[in-house]
């Protein structure tokens, strides 16, 4: 009795378990350590390095601050995995082109960070596959 | 070209890196946990019982437990390679990464040091008073895979 009654539990809480995994790779873990997620941030620039790799991949753009300085803004996206399934190759945002970026900023003093970004072109399109929309606003 | 630019241009490292695959990264980096539940997991039963914790267990009763820590560290030195080779370059530029080998290699000695001693002498650990020198190496055990573990963790974020 004991027995059957602790097997359906574990087995519930199995059932349960699964069922998180289904949460996209984005959500691997809190972007909150590095990332202020109180803040948004937007930047325009030109596409300089993209990384689509495991545990995350990054986005590269040159660009300026408020001053007119010139700026590398990083933008940390989720792993290779989850970018490729959401539709990302390595042509998704070429070389050389301009686009927008928004997103939450780094933490770090200095930086130009960002995660949790969404790509459209300098006019508003989208242009790159984003996290489906219920994982973005956390 | 270096030897660390070389292993993550090899293809096992561009696949487990770049692949979209769930059983690339996220298979490896699972199994790797997995690993890790069982080294440690059984190396904390061995602890806490010379600790003196759960004394109805006879300690003898527990070396069968060694066996399955060495087999959670083979799954853990397979995937631990790949996962290293797919980033080769930063996690050989990590200190922490040093660390975490550093306190590994401690707490296996550590283990094999109180493996080595509840094999030779099994009587010893008959009786319920445990030897003080092997409630020190349990405790030390904890503590290392503890630091081991935090050092791992840590390999994401510094």
């Amino acid at each position: 009795m004991e027995v059957r009654r602790w097997i359906s539990s574990t087995t519930s809480l199995a059932a349960a378990a699964l069922l998180l995994t289904a949460v996209p790779v984005v959500a691997h873990h809190s972007s909150a350590a590095a990332y202020d997620n109180t803040k948004k941030v937007e930047h325009q620039g030109t596409v300089t390095k993209v990384l689509l790799k495991n545990p995350h991949g990054f986005v590269y753009l040159d660009s300026t601050d408020e001053k007119g300085q010139k700026i590398e803004v990083v933008i940390e996206m989720g792993g290779a995995t989850g970018m490729v399934r959401q539709g990302w190759t390595k042509d998704t945002l070429p070389i050389g082109s301009v686009v927008k970026v928004s997103g939450i900023p780094s933490r770090a003093p200095g930086s130009h960070g960002i995660t949790e970004a969404k790509f459209t072109a300098p006019d508003g399109t989208p242009i790159a596959p984003t996290p489906r929309p219920e994982y973005t606003d956390r | 070209m270096s030897f660390t630019v070389w292993l993550e241009g090899s293809a096992l490292a561009v696949w487990t890196r770049e692949s979209g695959s769930i059983w690339a990264y996220p298979t490896i980096l699972t199994l790797h946990t997995v690993g890790l539940g069982i080294v440690v997991g059984a190396n904390a039963v061995v602890d806490f019982r010379l600790l003196g914790f759960v004394p109805r267990l006879p300690v003898p009763s527990l070396t069968p437990l060694f066996g399955f820590m060495w087999f959670g560290l083979v799954v853990n030195v397979v995937t631990g390679v790949v996962l290293f080779i797919a980033e080769a370059t930063t996690r050989a530029t990590q200190p922490v990464f040093y660390i975490k080998l550093t306190l590994i290699g401690l707490a296996l000695v550590n283990t094999k040091l109180i493996q080595t001693a509840m094999f030779r002498d099994p009587a010893l650990f008959e009786s319920s008073i445990i030897p003080q020198r092997d409630k020190r190496l349990a405790a030390m055990s904890l503590l290392l895979w503890i630091g081991a573990i935090t050092a791992g963790r840590l390999m994401a974020y510094v």
